[in-house]
């Protein structure tokens, strides 16, 4: 191993997470120099409920997520069958969607009016309650885990298991004994990831929190922007950040471990159809579920506005007498597309190439202060930074700029993680033997590490761009209006009672993403499999 | 192919970059400005305006705004807040360093905080003269009102034939679960909506009210867009929101279906304020801007853009809102005393939902 190269991969590392560092630290220093003095300390006991709920929907989203993960996982890393890889990538889908459009589907769906109820002839609550805030959680981040699990199944080698039945074991038994140890890391970190994504949640709790239930992002904005009583914002804030930063310097193994990489389709694999008729009945059933509550929500929103086209052409050309979909959004829709695709593209490239370039500097290097550094912006309260950011920086960096630095500073957390993972697992064995006969460290990256990294580079970078379009705090934070990209459009219709035209706009946005997810699962599949 | 792909991905994205930068560059120094000075009216000398508004204010009224201020060589720059929240907030935070001259649509919930604060300067606009002395909330008119609308409940009529018409009747069992509000912490009409129990029950009976209430409501929303996205999902049959929300299902839609419930004749009037900023640098800008928000021109755009009404009573409101039900008397709490109770009020009724 060459000392100096590790050397400048160390210092290069530590300057990209200072600037990142700087670019997180210095607005919500402004943000705080502000504020100082302004407002009272919430009570102990306030602050207590707070995290309490926090902390327990957060741990029953993920245990729920886990379990229900857990078939899923099992068929997709055991069994090839027609509509696998489509319920793989599909999958990504509610983890890229903005909230709005979450709560919307969720509420159309599993609603009091909603399709569920309608079915069965019910009136059910569920979803205004703390059951409903579990529901959307489990309905984002299911996917995850499945995604987390199924990798580390399908790279467990079965003749463990087959072993163990063979001296005797039951086949429960030998899960029990063999599967489920060797799943563990797994299991830990599917259940550390979901666990911080609704810990941080704000969305939906916003929603359906009703007065009872607040998280503490919620609990800041609350503070912030209603009470204007900056300091228990700031209190809150510290809580949120001090305790994100516990579970990850706790969990940083864990987080790191997931390997990113879906279960390849492996010719191998022995086709469902081919399994005995219960295994079959059971996967089919099981699959059939789950499919539904993952695309129910979805396709309830699609056969809404599916059942009147019209709606589409009153997106573009508006119907006489109509209010204008123009003056309600203060854009044009082909305008909205277009800014929100330059804007996801610019965000996401540069989360890309500082999520590549990180990674690759910093292979093999576990080290527990960087892994916890890195994963910091995600206890940092979004809209704090937002804030931060226009205060510091207006005027002086252009709006569109600013917005996309926040964009960078918040996403790349989730970006570095999947990138991290697949080049960890390549190794640097290949580097090596390439630089041993003599290319250089560029020849090296374009002519070994690209053709090998291309899917978990196209699955960041499609990550990347997703998360950059769901994106709207920072985009109205920071663009104080003047920027309107997709969420934000959904919001101004909904907000002018133009519910249809809403739902229609969403259903162009969920096209725009499954497109985008499907054609980087098409080319790299396809190309890796040659 | 796939590094090839990243260069070119580089370089489209570094075009888009200079691309956005030059957007909302050319967004924030609008070349107008000159253009219009150059064209030359002798009198009014070139000047800039910087209105601060929330995000929902129609753009009907910015462009009327924008172009009639242009006619006269005036510059008026609108920005927008994400809620009235967002707007208080960024003035508390930036104060006298933001570029603000005006600000419109601080509703009352705000007045005793601003004052307080003193964020405003007063100036009295003629117009004042023309506007019922109810709406005129600050007697110094720092802050002074341009519309005004009850907050009160509505009902869908395809899926609740028969609306309750008493307060007894609302918390009646029958109605289980079929109420969408939204949080007196989060949203003005949430807050009026408290504010109005209590002035309704007293302080020692409105918790009582809604002890009684409370088995009815389905939930309590944050703000007001997701309650009555609710309730027209067909989610819940009554929702918090303003006499005036049929108008534009009425005018829009062309439907009565959703109509309002005004009990025992009872709604809290939620009166929306501008008024021109302490450190404003262009007062004579600020105040033609103020006269002309109370112009029966600008007034007479008010009731089909914003929904509200317009606080002149020269204006006549379009037809279509002859068909909604309207309290008899304007009914609204002293900021005083709003400012004195209101987070102990608030407190106490957090207690009495949570249950």
């Amino acid at each position: 191993m060459s000392s100096t190269a590790a050397g400048k991969g160390g210092i290069a590392t530590i300057v990209v997470v200072a600037v990142l560092l700087f670019f997180l630290a210095a607005p919500i220093g402004a943000l705080l120099m502000r504020v100082a003095g302004d407002g009272t300390v919430p009570a102990a006991h306030a602050v207590y409920r707070v995290l309490r709920f926090s902390l327990s929907q957060a741990i029953v989203s993920a245990g729920i997520a886990i379990v229900l993960a857990f078939p899923v996982a099992y068929a997709v890393s055991h069994y090839r069958f027609p509509g696998r890889r489509l319920i793989v990538a599909a999958s990504m889908l509610p983890f890229v969607l903005p909230s709005i459009i979450v709560v919307v589907a969720m509420v159309a769906f599993f609603g009091r009016n909603g399709t569920v109820n309608r079915l069965f002839g019910m009136e059910a609550n569920l979803v205004y309650s703390f059951a409903g805030i579990v529901l959307a959680h489990v309905y984002y981040n299911v996917s995850l885990a499945v995604r987390v699990l199924s990798a580390a199944w399908s790279g467990i080698d079965r003749r463990y298991g087959e072993t163990a039945r063979s001296l005797g074991d039951s086949r429960p038994g030998s899960f029990l004994r063999v599967t489920l140890p060797l799943l563990r890391p797994a299991v830990s970190t599917a259940f550390t990831l979901v666990f911080l994504y609704s810990f941080l949640s704000f969305g939906v709790v916003l929603v359906f929190g009703g007065v009872r239930y607040a998280t503490l992002e919620v609990a800041i904005y609350r503070e912030f922007f209603i009470d204007l009583d900056f300091r228990s914002a700031a209190v809150f804030a510290a809580v949120q950040l001090g305790f994100t930063v516990l579970f990850v310097a706790a969990f940083a193994r864990s987080i790191h471990a997931d390997r990113a990489g879906v279960a390849r389709s492996d010719p191998r694999l022995p086709r469902l159809a081919d399994a005995s008729p219960a295994t079959r009945l059971g996967m089919v059933l099981y699959l059939l579920i789950f499919a539904v509550f993952l695309g129910g929500p979805l396709a309830t929103l699609i056969g809404r506005v599916a059942a009147d086209p019209t709606v589409f052409r009153d997106l573009f050309v508006p119907r006489p007498g109509a209010r204008s979909v123009e003056k309600i959004v203060r854009s044009t829709v082909p305008g909205v597309i277009l800014r929100s695709v330059a804007i996801a593209f610019v965000s996401g490239t540069a989360t890309f190439a500082l999520s590549a370039w990180l990674a690759l500097s910093h292979r093999g290097k576990g080290n527990r202060l960087f892994e916890t550094t890195i994963f910091a912006p995600m206890g940092v309260s979004v809209v704090s930074v937002a804030l931060g950011l226009r205060l510091l920086w207006e005027g002086i960096v252009p709006m569109g700029a600013l917005v996309v630095v926040g964009q960078v500073v918040v996403t790349l957390p989730i970006v570095f993680r999947i990138v991290r993972a697949g080049v960890e697992e390549l190794g640097d064995r290949f580097v090596q033997a390439a630089r041993v006969l003599g290319a250089s460290r560029f020849a090296v990256f374009r002519d070994v590490e690209l053709p090998l990294l291309r899917r978990t580079f196209a699955n960041a970078f499609a990550y990347a761009m997703a998360l950059s379009f769901a994106d709207i705090t920072m985009v109205l934070g920071v663009g104080r209006g003047r920027i309107a990209t997709f969420p934000v459009a959904i919001y101004r219709l909904i907000g002018f009672r133009s519910f249809d035209l809403a739902v229609a706009l969403s259903v162009i946005y969920i096209g725009m993403c499954a497109a985008l997810f499907l054609l980087i699962d098409a080319t790299t599949e396809r190309r890796s499999d040659r | 192919m796939f590094h090839r792909f990243i260069v070119t991905a580089l370089a489209v994205g570094a075009a888009c970059f200079l691309t956005l930068a030059g957007c909302a560059n050319r967004n924030d120094s609008p070349s107008d400005a000159e253009s219009a000075g150059a064209s030359g009216n002798a009198q009014a000398e070139p000047s800039e305006v910087v209105v601060y508004t929330y995000d929902a204010f129609p753009s009907a009224l910015e462009d009327l705004l924008v172009s009639h201020f242009g006619d006269q060589g005036t510059t008026v720059i609108v920005e927008r807040f994400e809620d009235t929240g967002g707007l208080f907030a960024e003035l508390l935070l930036t104060r006298d360093e933001s570029p603000v001259d005006v600000v419109i649509g601080l509703d009352t919930t705000y007045l005793g905080h601003a004052i307080r604060e003193e964020l405003f300067q007063p100036y009295t606009p003629e117009a004042l003269a023309g506007i019922p002395e109810d709406f005129v909330v600050d007697p110094l008119h720092r802050l002074v009102p341009f519309d005004y609308g009850n907050v009160v409940l509505n009902y869908d009529s395809e899926l609740l034939p028969e609306p309750p018409a008493t307060w007894e009747e609302l918390t009646a069992p029958d109605l289980a679960n079929s109420i969408v509000l939204t949080n007196p912490a989060t949203s003005s009409p949430g807050r009026n909506f408290l504010l109005l129990t209590v002035m309704l029950f007293g302080e020692e009976g409105y918790l009582d009210f809604w002890e009684r209430l409370r088995p009815n409501v389905l939930t309590v929303t944050a703000g007001w867009s997701e309650a009555y996205g609710l309730y027209t999902q067909g989610e819940a049959p009554i929702v918090l929101s303003y006499e005036t929300s049929p108008v534009y299902h009425i005018a829009f839609e062309e439907t009565d279906r959703y109509r309002n419930l005004v009990i025992e004749d009872a709604g809290y009037t939620q009166i929306e304020l501008a008024g021109i900023t302490a450190h404003s640098d262009n007062v004579a800008g600020a105040r033609g801007v103020i006269e002309f928000v109370l112009s029966e021109q600008f007034q007479s755009e008010i009731p089909l853009n914003q929904f509200m009404y317009p606080v002149r009573v020269d204006v006549e409101t379009p037809e279509a809102f002859a068909a909604v039900d309207r309290p008899s008397t304007v009914r609204y709490m002293s900021s005083e005393r709003i400012e004195e109770n209101f987070d102990e009020w608030l407190a106490a009724w957090e207690e009495v939902m949570r249950q």
